[in-house]
C-alpha cells in the first residue's frame, strides 16, 4: 500500500513536469513567433515614418532657407547657417546628417557626420539630374544613410540641394531595444507561466491528489475521523466525495447506532465505544492541509508590483525635484528610497507580532490599504513631499504583506520544512523582483511613470484577490503569543558577541548599502546620464536578481564544499566592492553591466553563507534567545544598511560626481570586508582557545 | 442706455462674482482717438481692452491720413463734443493736438481734457513729457515701446558681433547726454568701445543739418562697426538724410526708436510691438477713467516684450545679412528686393 501512495505522488510530480514543458514550449515558441512578426513588421513601418519625419523637418528647413534668399541673401552668403543647422540636427537621434549644397553639389553648410560617399554622392550625376521635371525630392539609398534631397528654389530658379541623412544605424538600434524588451518579456512571462502554472497544478491536481492520497492512508489505516471537502467534478472530486462520503455515512451511522441504541448494556455500549475510539469515529473533521503555495502567487503578484517602480523610481523623483533646506539635491531624489526602506525596517518587527495576533490572510488584506493608497499617491504625486509621503505608505503596505506571507508560510508548514519554505519565500521575491523591475522599465518607456504607478495599484488589489481566494483562513495561522518578556534584553546581549557585531556592521549591512546605494539609487540616475531609457535601465537591473536565482544553487553546493563561510562572506563581499571600483569610469552601459554582474556574483555566493555564518558564530546565544529571535535581529540591522545606502551614496554624488561616487560606494564595500578580515583573524585564537576552554 | 442695459445684464449673468460696487451704473465713457493712418493693430488692441473688460465707451476714431494740417481741426472737435478722453497715436499727432511741455497753448492744444498718447518713440525727445516717471503735465500720460538698452545691445550683438560702436549725440539735448551716459556703463560690461561725436552746435545752440556728413564721415574713419541712436530728436527729424548718409558711409544704424528703420534706411530696431503698446495704453486709460487717478500722476509705462526690426534693404545694400535663425522671428520690412517687386 506504502509504495502504492509513493507511486502515486511521483505521478503528481511527472504531471507538474510535463505540464511544465509543454507550457513553456508552447509559451517560448508562441513568443518567438510573435517576437519575429512584430520585429518584421516595426521595420517595416518604421523606415517610411522616419523618411516622413525627415521630409517635415526638411521642409521646415527649406522654407527658413527661401525665405532668406527671398530676403537677397545669396545662398553661398547665409549668416551663421552651420549654426543653424546645428540647432535643427541636434533633437533629431536619427539624423545623421544635414547639407546644403550649390547646384553643383558642392557642399556649402554641412552639420552632424558626413562620409566621404555622401559628399561624392552630392555631385553625382544621379543627384543632380534627381530633380529634372517637376519633382522636388528623392530618396537614395546610401552606405550609412538613407538620403533625402529636397531642391532649394528661389523664385523659379533652383539654387542648390538641401541634404538630410537618416541613419540607417538607428533603425537598427530601434530594432535591437525592441528584440531586448521582447527576449525580456519572453523571460518574464515564462517565469510568470511556470509561477502559475506550479501554483494551479498544485492548487487544483496534486493538491487535492496529495490529500486524497492522505486521507486514503488514514482509511487505510483504520482511521475515519476525517473527510476532504472538494467541490470539483472531476474525477479527484467524485473520488474524494466517494471515499468522504463512505467515512462520513459510516460517522453517522456510528453516532446512530450510539445513540439510538439507548437499551444497549454497559459492556455492550463499551465495546462500541473502543471500536469508535480504534477507527476515530463519532466527531468527524474536515481534513486540512495548507501549502506554501497559497500564499506564493498573491506574493509574487504583489512584489511584482511594488518592483515595477524600480528602474525608474529616482528618475520619476528627479522630475518632481524641488531643494530642500539643508539638504543636496543628490541626497533629496534618494529620500523615497530611504523613507520607504525606512518604514519597512521600522514597520517589520510590529507588523510580524499582528501576524502571529490577527492572522496572515486579515493583515495581507489590511496592508494592501496603505499600498494602494501608495501607488495612486506617487501617480498623482507633483512634489518631493508627496512622493516621499505616499512611498513611506507603500513601505508600511510592504511590510504588513511581505512579513504575512511569510508568518503564513511558516505557519502552514511543518518544521522541517521550514528551510526549505523560507527559500520558496526569497526565491519568490527574487524572480517578481526580476520581472518587476524589467516589465516596468519597459512600461515606463512606453506609458510614462504615473500609468505605472496606476498599474501597481492594480496588481495589488489582483494580489489581494487572490490571496483572499487562495490563504485559508486566518485561526490556522495564529500563533498563541510568545512570551516577549525578555527577549529584547536577551537581544542586547547579542551586542557583547563582537564577532555577531562585526558580521553585522561589516558585512551584512554593507551588503544592503551597495544593493540600495549602487543598484537602486545611483544606478538608474548615472545610466540616465548615459542617455539610456528606463527600459534599459530595468533590463540591466534586472540582471542582479536574474544572477541570484541562477547561481542559487551553485552557491549552495560550494557552500557546502568549502564549508568555510567566513572566507566566502569576505571574499564576496570583498569583490562585490571591486566591481565598483574597477569598471567606475568605463562610461558605457556595458560598464554598468559588469558591475551589476559582479555584485550579482558576489552576492549569490555570500547569501547563504551569512546566515550560516551568524548562526555559527551564535551558537550560544541561539540557546538562549533562540534562532528566529538572532536571524530576526540580523534582518533587522540589515535593512540599516538599506536606509544608508542612498544617503551615502547620494553624499558622494554630491561631491564626486556619479563615476567617482560609485567607486567610493565600492570602496566603503571592500574597506569594510578587509576591516571584517582583520576583525576575525584578529580574534580567532582568543575564540579559538576559548573554544578549546570549553 | 439699452445697449448699457443689456451689458450689466450680461455682466451679471456672465461674472457672477460681481460686486456690489461694481453694479453701481458707470456711464458710457466718450473717447477720443486721433490716429495717424487709420485704426492699425494699437487703435484696435486699446478698443478691444475696453469690451474685453467691459467697460462702456463709445470711440470717435478720428484718422489724419498722414495729413498734419488736418490735425488742429481734431483739436477743436474734440472740445466740442466734450469727451472724456483723447488718444493720440503717433509722435506728429501727439505733438501737435498736446503740444510740447515748453509751448503749451490751450487755444490750439489739449490741456484739460486728460489725454493718453501711444506709439511715440521717444515722448521725451519730442517734447512730450519731462521724465517717464511723470509727464509733468496735469492732463496727460502715456506708454513708451523703447527697449531697454541691454536689450538693445544683445540684440545687435545676436545680428553681428562688434568691437566699436559709433554714436552721435547733441550734447544740448539732456535725454541724449543721459542716454550717452548709460551706454557708456554698458559698453563696459559688454567689453565693447564707444565712440562718440558731438554734433557742432550753432551760436543759438541749435545743430545745423549740414554738420550731420563730416559727423558721421568722423566716426566712420574712426572704424566704427555700427552706429547706434538713443534718443534724439535732432537725428529723428533729419532721419531721411541721416540714415543715407550713414549707409554711404557703409555704416548700419541700430536705433531703440522704429522710425530710423521703417520711416530711413537704418537696419535695426528693437521696439515693442504696436498691438501690446495700444493694450497698454488702454490699461493707463483705465487708470484715469475708472480708478479716477490724475493721469500727471500716472508713469509712462513700457513693456518687456520687444520686436525686432530689420529694414532688409539696407542690409542688402551693406551686404550684412542677419543669421539665418533671426529672420524666423524678426519683423523684415523691404524683404523682397526691388527687382523682384511686383
Amino acid at each position: 500500500m506504502e509504495t502504492k501512495v509513493e507511486k502515486e505522488i511521483d505521478v503528481t510530480a511527472a504531471i507538474k513536469k510535463r505540464l511544465f514543458l509543454l507550457t513553456s514550449t508552447v509559451l517560448v515558441l508562441a513568443t518567438a513567433i510573435l517576437s519575429y512578426h512584430s520585429l518584421n513588421r516595426f521595420e517595416y513601418s518604421l523606415t517610411p515614418a522616419l523618411s516622413k519625419k525627415a521630409m517635415e523637418i526638411g521642409q521646415s528647413i527649406n522654407r527658413d532657407i527661401t525665405r532668406a534668399i527671398s530676403y537677397g541673401i545669396p545662398i553661398n552668403k547665409i549668416v551663421k547657417a552651420e549654426e543653424y543647422l546645428n540647432s535643427a540636427i541636434a533633437p533629431y537621434n536619427e539624423l545623421k546628417y544635414i547639407a546644403i549644397t550649390d547646384i553643383k553639389g558642392n557642399i556649402l553648410y554641412r552639420s552632424g557626420v558626413l562620409l566621404d560617399d555622401s559628399v561624392l554622392h552630392f555631385k553625382s550625376q544621379e543627384a543632380l539630374s534627381s530633380f529634372d521635371g517637376s519633382r522636388k525630392s528623392s530618396q537614395t539609398s546610401l552606405k550609412d544613410a538613407q538620403n533625402l534631397a529636397i531642391k532649394i528654389n528661389g523664385g523659379d530658379k533652383n539654387l542648390g540641394t538641401l541634404h538630410i541623412g537618416v541613419d540607417k544605424k538607428f533603425i537598427q538600434r530601434q530594432l535591437d531595444d525592441l528584440f531586448y524588451d521582447l527576449l525580456i518579456i519572453l523571460i518574464v512571462a515564462l517565469l510568470v507561466a511556470i509561477e502559475i502554472t506550479l501554483a494551479l497544478i498544485t492548487f487544483y491536481v496534486t493538491g487535492p491528489l496529495d490529500r486524497l492520497n492522505r486521507v486514503m492512508d488514514l482509511y487505510t489505516g483504520g482511521n475515519f475521523g476525517q473527510y476532504i471537502v472538494y467541490t470539483g467534478r472531476d474525477a479527484i472530486g467524485s473520488a474524494s466525495n466517494y471515499l468522504s462520503n463512505s467515512a462520513k455515512q459510516l460517522n453517522k451511522y456510528y453516532n446512530s447506532a450510539l445513540h439510538s441504541l439507548k437499551d444497549l448494556s454497559e459492556s455492550q455500549k463499551s465495546n462500541l465505544e473502543k471500536i469508535g475510539h480504534k477507527f476515530k469515529l463519532g466527531n468527524s473533521q474536515k481534513f486540512f492541509e495548507g501549502g506554501i503555495v497559497d500564499a506564493r502567487i498573491p506574493l509574487f503578484i504583489f512584489s511584482f508590483a511594488e518592483e515595477l517602480q524600480k528602474s525608474f523610481m529616482p528618475l520619476f523623483v528627479n522630475e518632481v525635484y524641488q531643494p530642500i533646506a539643508y539638504l543636496s539635491k543628490e541626497v533629496v531624489i534618494g529620500l523615497p528610497i530611504v523613507i520607504f526602506m525606512g518604514t519597512i525596517a521600522l514597520a517589520t518587527p510590529f507588523a510580524g507580532g499582528w501576524v502571529d495576533k490577527y492572522g496572515s490572510r486579515r493583515i495581507f488584506m489590511i496592508g494592501l490599504v496603505p499600498a494602494v493608497a501608495g501607488y495612486i499617491g506617487c501617480a498623482f504625486a507633483s512634489t518631493i513631499y508627496e512622493v516621499a509621503i505616499w512611498r513611506g505608505m507603500t513601505g508600511f503596505g510592504y511590510a504588513m504583506i511581505t512579513i504575512s506571507c511569510q508568518g503564513y508560510i511558516a505557519a502552514i508548514i511543518s518544521r522541517d520544512n521550514r528551510v526549505k519554505g523560507m527559500g520558496v519565500f526569497l526565491a519568490v521575491l527574487m524572480s517578481a523582483s526580476m520581472c518587476g523591475t524589467a516589465i516596468g522599465g519597459i512600461l515606463a518607456d512606453r506609458i510614462g511613470f504615473s500609468l505605472v504607478f496606476a498599474l501597481s495599484a492594480v496588481f495589488a488589489l489582483v494580489a489581494g484577490l487572490i490571496a483572499l481566494r487562495m490563504m485559508v483562513a486566518d485561526e490556522k495561522t495564529l500563533i498563541p503569543a510568545a512570551k516577549q518578556g525578555g527577549t529584547l534584553k536577551k537581544l542586547f546581549s547579542l551586542s557583547r558577541n563582537g564577532r555577531f557585531v562585526a558580521v553585522v556592521f561589516l558585512a551584512a549591512i554593507p551588503a544592503k548599502i551597495i544593493l540600495t546605494g549602487f543598484l537602486y539609487f545611483l544606478l538608474p540616475l548615472y545610466m540616465v546620464t548615459l542617455s539610456s531609457s528606463p527600459a534599459e535601465i530595468g533590463r540591466v537591473m534586472m540582471i542582479y536578481p536574474l544572477i541570484i536565482i541562477a547561481l542559487g544553487p551553485a552557491a549552495t553546493w560550494t557552500a557546502n564544499k568549502l564549508g568555510n563561510m567566513m572566507w566566502m562572506l569576505v571574499v564576496g563581499c570583498f569583490i562585490s566592492g571591486l566591481g565598483l571600483i574597477i569598471f567606475h569610469d568605463l562610461g558605457s552601459v556595458w560598464g554598468v553591466v559588469l558591475m551589476v554582474v559582479v555584485m550579482g556574483v558576489a552576492h549569490a555566493f555570500t547569501k547563504a553563507p551569512q546566515i550560516a555564518f551568524v548562526m555559527e558564530l551564535c551558537e550560544k546565544d541561539m540557546e538562549r534567545v533562540g534562532r528566529t529571535a538572532v536571524l530576526g535581529l540580523l534582518r533587522t540591522m540589515e535593512r540599516i544598511g538599506s536606509v544608508l545606502g542612498p544617503i551615502i551614496a547620494a553624499t558622494f554624488v554630491g561631491f564626486y560626481g556619479y563615476e567617482d561616487a560609485i567607486a567610493g560606494t565600492g570602496l566603503v564595500i571592500s574597506g569594510s570586508a578587509i576591516l571584517f578580515l582583520i576583525i576575525f583573524v584578529l580574534t580567532a585564537r582568543t575564540s579559538a582557545s576559548k573554544g578549546r576552554d570549553a | 442706455m439699452k445697449k448699457f442695459l443689456l451689458c450689466a445684464i450680461l455682466a451679471l449673468i456672465l461674472v457672477p462674482k460681481i460686486s456690489v460696487a461694481d453694479l453701481k451704473p458707470i456711464k458710457t465713457f466718450k473717447i477720443y482717438m486721433a490716429v495717424w493712418r487709420g485704426c492699425e493693430d494699437a487703435c484696435k488692441a486699446f478698443q478691444t481692452y475696453f469690451k474685453e473688460n467691459q467697460i462702456p465707451a463709445d470711440f470717435i476714431v478720428r484718422n489724419a491720413a498722414r495729413n498734419k494740417k488736418i490735425l488742429p481741426e481734431f483739436v477743436k472737435e474734440a472740445k466740442k463734443l466734450d469727451v472724456d478722453l483723447v488718444v493720440t497715436w503717433g509722435t506728429s499727432v501727439t505733438r501737435t493736438i498736446l503740444g510740447p511741455y515748453d509751448a503749451t497753448d490751450p487755444k490750439k492744444h489739449i490741456t484739460k481734457i486728460p489725454a493718453v498718447f501711444m506709439i511715440v518713440a521717444d515722448p521725451i525727445g519730442a517734447k512730450i513729457v519731462r521724465s517717464y516717471k511723470a509727464s509733468g503735465r496735469a492732463n496727460i500720460t502715456g506708454t513708451r515701446n523703447r527697449a531697454p538698452i541691454t536689450v538693445q545691445m544683445k540684440a545687435l550683438k545676436s545680428y553681428r558681433n562688434f568691437k566699436r560702436l559709433g554714436m552721435i549725440y547733441n550734447k544740448n539735448e539732456l535725454n541724449a547726454v543721459l542716454s550717452v551716459k548709460a551706454m557708456q556703463k554698458i559698453a563696459k560690461e559688454m567689453n565693447f568701445d564707444l565712440l562718440l561725436e558731438e554734433v557742432p552746435l550753432e551760436e543759438n545752440g541749435k545743430p545745423l543739418p549740414a554738420s550731420i556728413k563730416p559727423t558721421v564721415e568722423k566716426l566712420a574713419k574712426r572704424g566704427v562697426d555700427f552706429l547706434y541712436v538713443g534718443s534724439s530728436s535732432f537725428l529723428s527729424k533729419y532721419r531721411k538724410p541721416f540714415t543715407k548718409i550713414a549707409l554711404a558711409n557703409n555704416l548700419g544704424i541700430t536705433a531703440g526708436t522704429e522710425v530710423l528703420i521703417t520711416k530711413g534706411s537704418g537696419l535695426i530696431a528693437v521696439a515693442s510691438k504696436y498691438y501690446n503698446v495700444g493694450q497698454l495704453a488702454a490699461f493707463q486709460a483705465k487708470k484715469v477713467l475708472i480708478d479716477k487717478i490724475p493721469p500727471g500722476e500716472i508713469k509712462i509705462r513700457a513693456l518687456r516684450r520687444f520686436s525686432y526690426i530689420i529694414n532688409m534693404e539696407t542690409a542688402r545694400k551693406l551686404k550684412m545679412f542677419p543669421p539665418l535663425n533671426l529672420l524666423s522671428y524678426a519683423t523684415v520690412i523691404n524683404g523682397t528686393p526691388k527687382n523682384l517687386r511686383r
